[in-house]
């Protein structure tokens, strides 16, 4: 499924909250201007005390010597005795809105977001007027996700101090995240006409019009925004920029356009999310090996968000390898710190939404593995059974919460205007009911191809799998880029496997499941598709090879007879020392082979050995 | 249909007030089920969706419906909601979901309805399915309870592998299981009360009927009220049993809890009865989880530029305790050494020093600890302590407990300790560390696995040295093997030798188990220690959140000089195909919280001491009320529970006393110690048979086991009966009393005596004694 342009993480650089002349707003050691602004400042302060007019002892209780000290215990990193003097300076000084001020920097710079919003909001009933204490505010608002409400500081921040290209970038960035796009692209044209081609507001803008599905305006301001970054040989913001730009080709079907970006940021700068957007390319083409080495390069680079996580669980998902996939997704589900989304283009909700998704698919996954795993006793059946429960439950769970988050989703995003976001989600949450899906998807749809004329045969894929149309799903594929839209068409394969066997049409079934076995072994078992083969078997008897046989086709596999339409046959061979071997031949050319550690004694045996060949026949490395 | 037949004539209030505990017992499985479904369904429509239920259990009772056929209509009426529900709201909200706005401004009817039916739906099978047995069958109120348990059970024991906390703090979980068992107890007393009289009704009624059809008059006055003391004495017996069961539960709940928490806990921590803290032995389990619960907050100061150095390099490890014993099929676990030397594991109350060896290259290393979830009177230091302080708390604290520690860490840098050697007991005459045979042979005793000797002397054959040794051991760990949360089931069950020789991969304490064995091995005194290590990324405001997942193994191997000097042989390669992050990201909000609290009131902390004693004295000590509390109960669990018992024991056996004692006339005096006696009697064993009159029941404790008694149940008779019972009589009933309890201690040995009076809900064989008494004991009435 291809998302719309607003489901992509957009990236801001945060250079509209680093790099600005005031204190607090980024750590205090990476930022060596704002260090030597305070602490030019307070060495006057201290220097005055010092210099005889009167003894340092005399001075103790005065709140610049309460701030002077708390600076001091910053410098040498002795932040807890910086809380007490600030504290303390605070019980004597209840009106000094330095002491608080200085104490919202600290916490902000220790990424306490809330301690340092609440000092912040002490200052400002001292000084509502404040930019510092306000723009500090609104910024700590951001980082917890508090969106609505730090647009509202940011507003009067703006308000107050009209002439600030910095808030004015934050507050652009802001609209973009609470899809208050009209408001963000006036405010932001206005901004250029007066600060000139800024490179933060032109990549915000950018952004904006990415989310208003206008192309063209969109890729005029990324190229701007890139154009002024390397002219000042700032290479990490043209990195990002390049990065955004790729999402956008993406999801305007200019997917060479959008390979051709992201090499160029990578070329800028090694960054994660790079690498991310590489590795989704890759992902839709279906190269897993080309895709895994991205995101473990991302991964390895990303130490602040969880999305390399979230890419490699849903790539493992795709793929089948479910005990991975949930390991990662549950790992970014536990986790419950959120303050990264800040400079991406995504909300809580949105997040919560897609976690609670993948984790749906992955336990109906697993719950649908574990009925396509024989057992060998009345006991494996027994857990089996109660592991398939236990992962239907969940997946009910995760599925029903996704469903939920959804809805709030596509209501914010009607509320703000988008309505093709809005209809895309809606149809999301409802594919379960189906009428009401289509409904939606028919919405979206007309909206959509008049923008991206391209998606209309995802959207005709779609609305077979709702209509339970396996011939429209086949069109609909046949119609898709052979290469870009590859995980299309497996999704596609696959609903038009099981549309075809709900019909009693095996012979297309086994087809389509044929073809997707070629594409995505993994995809098979996890959805409830199984591939046909021919079985032939040497050195078994014949009990034993009935076994088998039923033992096979409980793990995920359809015994057909010879001139059964499939072009695998899995022949199985019992050697002298008790092993089993297996082969996979695709047209008389092996695909898979190996030897399994289990005897094909009795029924245990038989289900052992169909297990192990499932395991390694369906798996993608 | 007619309506279902029952021994038990319930009058309608009665039968409402058991209902309604019994909806009440209900609703606590409701909520604690809701937290599983908390964002699907609000907790009013779920109550809504259960009293409807339970209102469908009582139409059915009404009309008479038999259980199966009632079971399979909620089961078919819930089918049909839930499609008719889906498929109308489907078909309205697609009409107007074409157009922009449609019903989404109501978001979607559909998904609302579809998951609070669905998720409400289990507990409203639960309701329905429980209210139409007790509504047929009222004798389950009595058995409530037991109904209830395994759905308690159930709820409870899945909190191991689902990630629901339903309780942030160990308080609230006994405070809400407190209130459920009231209220059990309160159906069950209902019901005791009730029942009795139901079936006396239901008796009445029947032989009302029986005399009004000519037959036999079966409900004679006296058999009534015996058989009603006899329903309450079944009632009271089970309440009884409900005790034991319930700790069984507990004891169930610990174990469960116990075995997630220590999987969870990196293989290592286990809770204790509130909080958690590390095993005295450690297993080698087959998979591991990583908990990321916080446990509590570190800080430092260290003495030297070294010292700043281990805590920033990860090297920095938080002991919690040694296991310096060693037993093949155990395991390492926790035991003094020979010579009586086991490190402080316990806080205390005050500051205390401890001993300072005086090791050289070691220097002061002063350490904060807050502890949040984890047993407070523990202590965990850097080796070797020398100062521990506990600190005053501040009221309402965060923290179950804060405390300093000083330590003499060493901050030995390697090559420094290149000659360091053990200390052998053949050296005793040789210049160095003398230390004592059996001293040795306790810290090099590795189960004389040879296979595993055989190992250590391969990776070390080319080192030279005592340490060299140790670090090649450590180093070949590092280098061979990989880190695994699934170490995976060893075929033969020795998990040790697969982790060596098969899979090589294993989470720390399979390798801590492995170096320190093969140190031994090689004849260099070590042991395992346990505790957490500290990860410096995780640093905000210089105090670093240690988590559950951070507990950590070790091995700590003795040099002469040098004392015992930490290896850490945990590979950092994760194995092949599990890529999972050892991340170190936190929970914010908690750490903020916690934080904030601490910053704002760390000027209220004081050191433990005069003060900190006087507090005790009032219940105050560091932690507060509820930290002392939970110190004691912690302490003496076993203890209290069995005062507990033994004080329902004593209330059971004294109550028919009291009862006599507060009698306004002799009348209610004698009842009160008849049925005291009564349950003397049923205590040795000798229970009235059911439609046993008092006075059959007399003659045959008289002739059949030679307990005196006809004397005494026909005075009680009189008592009872007769027209006047004046103070003369009274004092024969006492003169009758005395000789049934002379004639019981006869025939009842003392042990069976003491076992009826802590079990009277046993149902002890009587004791029968040759010969019988002669009828001219009793006399007529």
């Amino acid at each position: 499924m291809n998302p719309p342009v607003t489901a992509q993480a957009s990236e801001t650089t945060g250079t509209t909250t680093t790099g600005v002349e005031r204190p607090g707003r980024e750590t205090l050691r990476s930022v060596p201007g704002i260090l030597v602004l305070l602490v030019l400042v307070l060495s006057a302060l201290s220097a005055a005390i010092v210099s005889g007019q009167t003894r340092a002892d005399e001075a103790e209780g005065d709140a610049d010597w309460y701030a002077a000290r708390a600076l001091e215990a910053i410098e040498a990193e002795n932040y807890s005795r910086a809380v007490s003097l600030l504290k303390e300076g605070q019980e004597h000084y209840p009106e000094t809105l330095r002491l608080y001020s200085m104490l919202g920097d600290l916490y902000f710079d220790e990424d306490l977001y809330r301690l340092a919003l609440s000092e912040y909001r002490e200052a400002e009933r001292i000084d509502p007027t404040d930019f510092a204490v306000l723009h500090g505010a609104a910024l700590s608002l951001g980082r917890l996700n508090e969106n609505e409400e730090a647009v509202r500081y940011l507003e009067r921040v703006l308000e107050l101090y009209p002439d600030s290209p910095e808030v004015t970038a934050d507050l652009g960035w802001m609209y973009f995240k609470t899809h208050q796009l009209r408001k963000g692209e006036e405010l932001l044209l206005d901004a250029i006409e007066r600060y000139g081609n800024e490179r933060s507001l032109t990549m915000t803008l950018g952004t904006i019009y990415a989310d208003m599905y206008r192309y063209e305006e969109s890729r005029e301001y990324y190229e701007r925004s890139i154009e002024s970054a390397l002219e000042d040989g700032q290479d990490y913001f043209a990195a990002v920029a390049y990065y955004n730009l790729s999402l956008l080709q993406k999801a305007f079907y200019r997917f060479n356009g959008a390979m051709e970006s992201t090499d160029r940021s990578l070329e800028h700068a090694r960054r994660g999310t790079g690498h991310l957007a590489k590795g989704e390319l890759y992902e839709m083409q279906m190269e897993f090996r080309r895709a895994h080495e991205q995101y473990m390069k991302a991964y390895n680079l990303d130490e602040e968000t969880p999305l390399a996580k979230l890419d490699l669980a849903a790539l493992y998902r795709t793929f089948g390898r479910l005990d991975e996939a949930l390991a990662y997704a549950r790992s970014v589900y536990e986790s419950e710190d959120l303050h990264w989304m800040f400079n991406f283009g995504i909300d809580e909700r949105r997040h919560r939404m897609e976690l609670h998704d993948l984790l749906g698919a992955i336990y109906r996954g697993k719950a649908r593995v574990s009925a396509r795993t024989p057992a060998g006793s009345p006991t494996e059946w027994l857990a089996n059974t109660v592991a398939r429960v236990q992962y239907a439950v969940r997946a009910w769970y995760h599925e029903m919460s996704f469903r939920r988050i959804a809805v709030d989703v596509g209501q914010s995003y009607q509320q703000a205007g988008s309505e093709l976001d809005a209809h895309w989600t809606y149809f999301r949450a409802h594919e379960r009911y189906r009428r009401v899906a289509y409904a939606h998807l028919e919405r979206a749809r007309e909206l959509e191809i008049d923008v991206i004329p391209e998606t209309e045969p995802l959207y005709r894929m779609h609305a077979g799998e709702l209509t339970r149309d396996p011939e429209a799903i086949s069109r609909a594929v046949e119609a898709m880029h052979p290469r870009w839209e590859r995980s299309s068409i497996a999704r596609g394969l696959r609903e038009a496997a099981l549309a075809f066997r709900e019909q009693g049409r095996h012979r297309e079934a086994d087809a389509a499941a044929v073809e997707l076995y070629g594409i995505n072994p993994g995809g098979l078992r996890q959805h409830g598709v199984d591939l046909p083969v021919m079985i032939s078997t040497s050195a078994v008897d014949e009990a034993g090879e009935r076994r088998l046989r039923r033992r096979l086709a409980d793990a995920g596999f359809r015994p057909v007879g010879n001139g059964g339409g499939t072009p695998y046959t899995l022949e199985i061979e019992a050697y002298e020392n008790g092993r089993i071997g297996y082969r996979l031949l695709r047209e008389g050319r092996p695909v898979r082979a190996d030897g399994l550690d289990v005897g094909l004694d009795g029924d245990g045996g038989a289900a052992a050995v169909a297990r192990g060949v499932a395991a390694a026949v369906f798996r993608v490395e | 249909m007619s309506r279902p037949r029952s021994l038990y004539a319930l009058r309608p209030r009665d039968e409402l007030l058991l209902f309604v505990l019994h909806l009440l017992g209900i609703g606590f499985l409701a909520f604690h089920y809701r937290r599983y479904v908390a964002e699907l369904v609000s907790f009013p429509v779920m109550g809504m969706i259960i009293v409807l239920a339970a209102a469908a259990a009582y139409g059915v009772r009404r009309a008479g419906l038999r259980g199966w056929v009632a079971l399979v209509a909620f089961g078919a009426v819930a089918v049909l909601l839930r499609y008719v529900g889906v498929g109308v709201l489907g078909v309205l909200q697609s009409a107007g979901s074409g157009e922009a706005g449609g019903f989404s401004h109501l978001g979607s009817p559909t998904i609302a309805f579809d998951r609070a039916f669905t998720a409400s739906l289990p507990a409203a099978a639960v309701a329905y399915a429980l209210s139409v047995a007790v509504l047929r069958r009222p004798r389950l109120y009595a058995w409530h309870p037991a109904l209830l348990a395994p759905l308690v059970v159930a709820m409870f024991w899945s909190q191991g592998p689902f990630n629901v906390t339903m309780f942030s703090h160990p308080t609230l979980l006994a405070v809400t299981v407190s209130a459920f068992l009231l209220v059990e107890l309160a159906l069950v007393i209902a019901a005791g009360l009730v029942l009795p009289r139901a079936a006396t009704s239901a008796q009445s009624a029947t032989a009302a009927a029986s005399v009004a059809s000519g037959g036999p008059n079966a409900a004679h006055p006296v058999t009534v009220s015996l058989t009603r003391r006899f329903h309450r004495g079944e009632l009271g017996a089970l309440m009884l049993l409900l005790l034991p069961l319930l700790l069984l539960v507990l004891f169930l709940f610990l174990e469960r809890y116990s075995e997630a928490s220590t999987s969870q806990g990196g293989g290592l921590i286990r809770p204790t009865l509130f909080r958690f803290d590390f095993a005295d032995y450690v297993n080698l389990e087959s998979e591991i989880s990583l908990s990321r619960d916080l446990v509590l907050l570190y800080r430092e100061e260290a003495e030297t530029e070294r010292q700043e150095r281990v805590l920033r390099s990860g090297d920095r490890l938080l002991r919690r305790f040694v296991l310096a014993g060693y037993d093949p099929g155990r395991g390492f676990y926790a035991e003094e050494d020979p010579h009586g030397e086991r490190e402080p594991r316990s806080l205390g109350e005050e500051p205390r020093s401890l001993s300072d060896p005086g090791h050289a290259l070691r220097s002061n290393l002063r350490q904060e600890y807050y502890l949040v979830n984890f047993d407070p009177s523990s202590l965990l230091a850097v080796n070797y302590p020398v100062e521990v302080a506990p600190y005053e708390n501040y009221s309402d604290s965060s923290f179950s407990r804060i405390y300093e520690v000083e330590s003499r860490a060493s901050d030995a840098p390697r090559e420094a300790l290149t000659d360091a050697r053990v200390p052998r007991p053949q050296a005793r005459e040789a210049p160095g560390e003398a230390v004592s045979e059996q001293w040795y042979r306790f810290y090099t005793d590795y189960g004389g696995n040879e296979r595993l000797a055989e190992l250590a002397r391969e990776v070390t054959g080319d080192v030279d040295g005592d340490y060299a040794e140790a670090r090649a051991l450590e180093q070949y760990f590092l280098d061979e093997y990989y880190y695994s949360l699934r170490p995976g089931v060893a075929p033969d069950g020795n998990q040790l030798e697969h982790f060596l020789f098969e899979s090589r991969k294993g989470y720390c304490s399979y390798f801590a188990f492995s170096m320190a064995l093969m140190a031994r091995s090689l004849g260099l005194p070590a042991r395992v220690a346990v505790g957490f290590f500290v990860e410096p990324r995780m640093s905000v405001m210089d105090y670093y959140p240690v988590r559950a997942d951070m507990a950590h193994a070790w091995v700590e191997i003795y040099f002469e000089d040098y004392g015992w000097i930490e290896f850490d042989p945990t590979s950092t390669t994760l194995a092949p195909g599990e890529d999972f992050e050892t991340d170190v990201g936190m929970d914010m909000d908690e750490i903020s919280a916690l934080l904030e609290e601490l910053l704002s009131r760390r000027n209220e902390l004081g050191r433990a001491g005069r003060e900190d004693r006087d507090n005790a004295e009032h219940g105050e000590e560091g932690g507060g009320g509820m930290a002392a509390l939970y110190r004691f109960l912690r302490r003496s669990w076993p203890l209290v529970l069995l005062a507990f018992y033994l004080l329902i024991v004593t209330a059971y056996r004294l109550r028919p006393w009291l009862r006599a004692t507060v009698a306004r006339d002799y009348r209610g005096r004698v009842q009160g110690r008849f049925r005291a006696m009564l349950r003397a009697l049923a205590a040795a064993g000798f229970r009235a048979g059911p439609g046993e009159t008092p006075r059959e029941y007399a003659l045959r404790l008289s002739y059949r086991h030679g307990v005196s008694a006809v004397g005494l149940v026909d005075l009680y008779l009189k008592a009872m009966f007769g027209e006047s019972f004046p103070e003369e009589e009274y004092r024969r009933y006492l003169g009758a009393e005395s000789r049934t309890r002379r004639s019981l201690r006869e025939v009842t040995p003392l042990w069976r005596r003491i076992l009826g009076f802590l079990a009277p809900y046993l149902r002890v064989k009587p004791a029968s004694r040759a010969g019988a008494e002669t009828v001219a004991e009793g006399g007529a009435t």
